[in-house]
């Protein structure tokens, strides 16, 4: 029994409380339904782009093999340190000593640890000793990664031509830029969760896409023989207190660069250190006049077209030609010189009137014939072609400027290149940096390089050859000389084209040498290159003992037959020998030489006015071969 | 009689499975949230969950046991506890995060407006009952009723626990409702209730006025006052028709969703179990209410109708809003799921509810 009439509208009120309350749950139950089913996708793909996070975990690069297997550039897995400056408790005196080994200010340290980041690095990429004494330290909120850091145990050893990586290990310069795509790998796509304050879940990870390492490449260059020209190099540019200086070793026949050398160098394990200029390969992308090293193009034309013969005569108009209002001079005044002598004493008058035998369109097919004014192709960035002018736009001066050097640019490895076509028989090679790429210890591509092609037949190239010995033997070159050995090779020096002064400078040189030996079966074709040496200018003077020094020492190295099965091996260290007892007499005669030297440059001076500029450009040429 | 002489067939064995099983997927769900990364132990959470379910238990045996009208007569005693147990939290109470809510004793953490909840129904019950006797309530009599609603408001408006307080007046306005109003002093009142929410608004505090802006435009501020509501979205809409599993919740398990133990539990049961679980918990909470309302219907007098009844409205109250609040279509005011949130207070006053609504069951006649 109801004590209280439990009234029949207070029962209806509670059913309409309860159905409005129900009503009001239907809505949320549809709202549910529209969440977790209608948008679903969308909804699910938020969550995702929350808690989802794609790594790219870097490869490890390949490594660099000189041609004998030893390693030039390899990938070390080193620490690298981060902070979660959210859970960083450091005290005053451990951020001063961690600011101590990290070699930053403590205030700018602090700035860092008090950045509302969940991840900062400090360091990538630490010294291990470093990561000792950091891990001593014992902070909190720090901890360290493994990474791959790019190394060159090597050092400044053919830093150029290996280039360096970037701090996430991508090529930037030389081989590691240009054989990024063999060398780099791929890197492995890791999706990973992350927790709201962005931490990563690792063992939550899954594999998207499974990286590889990067597979090695195997060079030509050989590590002994670019140590061997780079010592050499640096010797001669310090003792020039030259600008720079580049030597290429090369075998004429495959065209297998064995050492491309520069100098000054860099350490690409530290290259922001130096200037970008250090990074540069001038052997390949700088091109300069060759001067007297460019007339075995107009010897090789006029000897394979049957215009001269090796021991005509001709006559040097004793030292003085006038050509089309432009006069050129020699060194020492000559009268009769043999086609032989021309090339021997390095005559520019000889040679002009050699040159002068040839149609213009002639010579140009030849320079082009040997290589000039196109790439190499050797398989390094930022290779240059070189100017070499189309005829309609040469002057009444121009055949004779170029067929002794002037008037036409081209790169150390075009020249190199030219020479090894006269040492192997006629062939113009593709000179190759890179033998091929390698995995796991095995080759599975090579870069062939371009066929051989021939410029001039086997006949001609022995005859430049017997020329060329003559220059080393009683010509300029015989300070190239190398004992045992019989050398073929051609000096140079050569006024450079001052652009700021828009004329030839006075003062700057190149110096160069490129000979080849044996003469008769060359196993290697060496280049020397001196830019703007002080004190003695002249290729005979500074580039051919350089490049003597760099043959001998190769010789020894490889091997190579001495003449007259003379064993080189038991000769003393030419070297020492070079520089013992016979220093004395040496300054003396080079205060002679300085003197001789001063007479020259005085005679240039009071010439110059004379000399009419072509073609708007005030340009007056002028080799300056030493004949002492 | 103070205590019922009861059999075992009496108890209404239903309502308890009920109340276990969203009890268990509560645990299921605390243990799941809080297992992952930055909390410092793992079992912390859910062994506590269980001790309060163990006491909650008592709490509904006393509210089972002892008959309904027993407990009516007392209830003012009751009532008075309550409101002096505020007050001393408002003068003497240590402040967490910006509020005034949980008493110590000991090592155990109590919050009495939760108590107040079912405490409020209690004595509100037994005094409309007092005063309807005439039929449709008039002014005067729902002073009485009006004051002591409004004691408890204020003092948990001033902790400041804005949602607590709004549920408070809520479920008295609708259990005045059940008795009836005179229509004059219902257009007073109204006007009443307008003046004062206009008030109540001059006098809040920015972070409370903050939470009714974002209840109206919860997208305006996504990284800040909206970031809750927003990941709240998330949790249940990635959950799709199955879930992601147990244990296996990104939003709640990596800690994007903030509160997600305490008053956002049903994002991660919605998460993890899809709309699957989601469904079968809304059902379960169904199924009580209907439960309790059938009660209500059987009730043998007034004073059982309004405690069976206010129970129902304080249960189902929570659960529309709690959900609601879920899913982005209540604001974010602290209001727990009951039986499932994490929370020892909570617990213990929906446990006492349900023991009521036995208790006017076993009573009926």
């Amino acid at each position: 029994m109801r004590e209280v009439s439990a009234d029949v509208r207070t029962l209806k009120r509670l059913k309409i409380a309860a159905f409005m309350l129900l009503i009001f749950g239907a809505v949320v139950g549809l709202r549910l339904f529209q969440f977790q089913i209608i948008q679903h996708d969308q909804l699910s793909a938020k969550s995702e782009q929350q808690y989802l996070r794609t790594l790219k975990l870097e490869p490890r690069r390949g490594t660099i093999y000189d041609r004998n297997g030893k390693e030039l550039a390899v990938s070390v897995s080193v620490n690298s340190l981060y902070a979660n400056p959210r859970e960083t408790t450091i005290t005053k005196t451990s951020t001063n000593r961690l600011a101590f080994i990290l070699g930053t200010s403590p205030e700018e340290l602090a700035a860092k640890l008090r950045s509302p980041k969940h991840f900062i690095w400090l360091w990538r990429k630490i010294p291990p000793r470093k990561a000792e004494s950091i891990a001593a330290l014992n902070i909190k909120g720090l901890g360290v990664v493994k990474e791959n850091k790019r190394y060159y145990p090597k050092r400044t050893l053919a830093a150029q031509i290996l280039g360096f990586v970037g701090t996430d290990n991508e090529g930037l310069e030389g081989l590691e830029y240009m054989y990024d795509a063999y060398v780099g790998g791929e890197p492995s796509l890791v999706l990973v969760k992350k927790d709201a304050k962005g931490r990563n879940i690792y063992a939550s990870r899954r594999i998207l896409k499974e990286g590889s390492k990067g597979l090695d490449i195997l060079l030509n260059i050989d590590e002994t023989v670019q140590y061997i020209a780079e010592k050499e190099l640096a010797r001669q540019v310090a003792e020039s207190r030259a600008r720079g200086g580049v030597a290429i070793v090369m075998d004429p026949h495959s065209g297998e660069v064995l050492a491309l050398a520069h100098q000054p160098s860099f350490n690409p394990n530290s290259f922001l250190d130096y200037k970008p200029a250090r990074w540069k390969r001038s052997a390949i992308s700088d091109a300069y006049e060759p001067g007297s090293t460019f007339k075995i193009v107009t010897l090789a034309a006029v000897l394979e077209e049957g215009l001269a013969q090796p021991d005509e005569i001709l006559y040097a108009e004793n030292g003085t030609l006038v050509v089309a209002g432009k006069s050129y001079h020699d060194v020492h005044n000559y009268h009769w010189l043999t086609t032989r002598e021309v090339i021997s004493k390095s005559s520019n008058i000889g040679t002009i009137k050699l040159g002068q035998r040839l149609e213009p369109d002639l010579m140009y097919r030849y320079i082009r014939n040997f290589g000039f004014g196109s790439k190499t192709d050797i398989g390094l960035p930022g290779e240059a072609k070189g100017l070499v002018r189309e005829t309609e736009e040469w002057s009444g001066v121009s055949l004779s400027s170029i067929s002794i050097g002037y008037e036409i640019s081209v790169t150390p490895i075009q020249l190199i290149t030219a020479y090894a076509a006269v040492a192997n028989g006629g062939h113009l090679v593709n000179p190759r940096v890179v033998r091929g790429v390698m995995k796991e210890g095995r080759l599975i591509k090579e870069f062939p390089g371009l066929p051989a092609r021939r410029v001039i037949s086997d006949k001609t190239a022995e005859i430049i050859t017997s020329i060329l010995k003559e220059v080393v033997t009683v010509g300029t070159g015989r300070t190239a000389a190398v004992p045992g050995y019989d050398v073929a090779g051609k000096t140079g020096t050569a006024l450079k084209f001052d652009i700021e002064l828009g004329a030839y400078s006075s003062s700057k040189y190149v110096a160069s040498f490129v000979g080849y030996f044996p003469a008769d079966d060359p196993r290697v074709v060496i280049l020397v290159l001196i830019d703007e040496p002080k004190g003695s200018f002249y290729g005979s003077e500074v580039a051919a003992p350089t490049f003597s020094r760099i043959a001998s020492q190769v010789a020894r190295y490889m091997k190579i037959p001495a003449r007259n099965n003379l064993l080189i091996a038991a000769a003393p260290d030419t070297d020492k020998k070079v520089e013992g007892p016979a220093k004395k007499g040496e300054e003396i005669s080079n205060i002679f030489k300085r003197i001789d030297r001063g007479l020259k440059k005085l005679l240039v001076k009071a010439v110059s006015p004379l000399m009419i500029p072509t073609k708007g450009k005030a340009a007056s040429y002028r080799t300056n071969e030493d004949s002492s | 009689m103070l205590i019922t002489r009861i059999s075992i067939k009496d108890l209404d064995w239903v309502l308890l499975a009920l109340t276990l099983s969203l009890a268990s997927i509560g645990l299921l769900a605390i243990y799941s949230a809080t297992h992952g990364k930055g909390v410092s132990s793992v079992d912390v959470y859910y062994i506590r969950q269980i001790w309060w379910l163990a006491i909650g238990a008592l709490f509904m045996a006393f509210t089972t046991l002892v008959d309904y009208r027993t407990l009516g007569r007392y209830a003012y005693v009751f009532y008075g506890i309550i409101v002096l147990s505020l007050a001393y939290l408002l003068l003497f109470g240590k402040a967490v995060s910006g509020a005034q809510r949980w008493i110590e004793l000991g090592s155990i953490n109590f919050q009495p407006s939760e108590l107040s909840k079912v405490i409020l129904v209690l004595a509100l019950a037994k005094c409309l009952q007092d005063k309807s006797r005439g039929g449709l309530l008039g002014f005067r009599s729902l002073l009485l009723p009006v004051g002591l609603v409004l004691l408890p408001f204020a003092l948990v408006v001033k902790q400041p626990d804005l949602g607590t307080a709004l549920l408070l007046a809520l479920m008295a306005v609708i259990m005045v409702f059940l008795c009836g109003i005179k229509r004059r002093t219902l257009i007073y009142m109204l006007v009443l209730a307008l003046g004062l929410t206009l008030l109540l608004w001059y006098f809040m505090e920015d972070y409370q006025q903050g939470r009714v802006i974002n209840f109206l435009y919860p997208n305006a501020d996504p990284s800040g006052a909206g970031y809750q509501s927003l990941q709240s979205k998330i949790a249940v809409g990635s959950g799709g028709i199955t879930g992601k599993g147990i244990m296996a919740g990104t939003q709640s398990g990596l800690n994007f969703l903030p509160e997600k133990h305490t008053d956002f539990i049903f994002a991660v049961v919605a998460e993890e179990l899809g709309f699957f679980g989601s469904s079968l918990v809304l059902f379960l909470y169904l199924a009580i209410i209907i439960k309790g309302l059938n009660i209500a219907f059987s009730a043998r007098d007034l004073l059982g109708v309004l405690m069976a009844g206010g129970v129902v409205i304080m249960l189902s109250l929570h659960v529309v809003l709690n959900i609601a609040m879920t899913v982005g279509m209540a604001p974010v005011v602290g209001i727990p799921l009951p039986l499932m949130s994490y929370g020892g207070s909570s617990v213990v006053t929906t446990m006492a509810g349900i023991g009521l609504l036995m208790n006017v069951r076993i009573n009926k006649s």
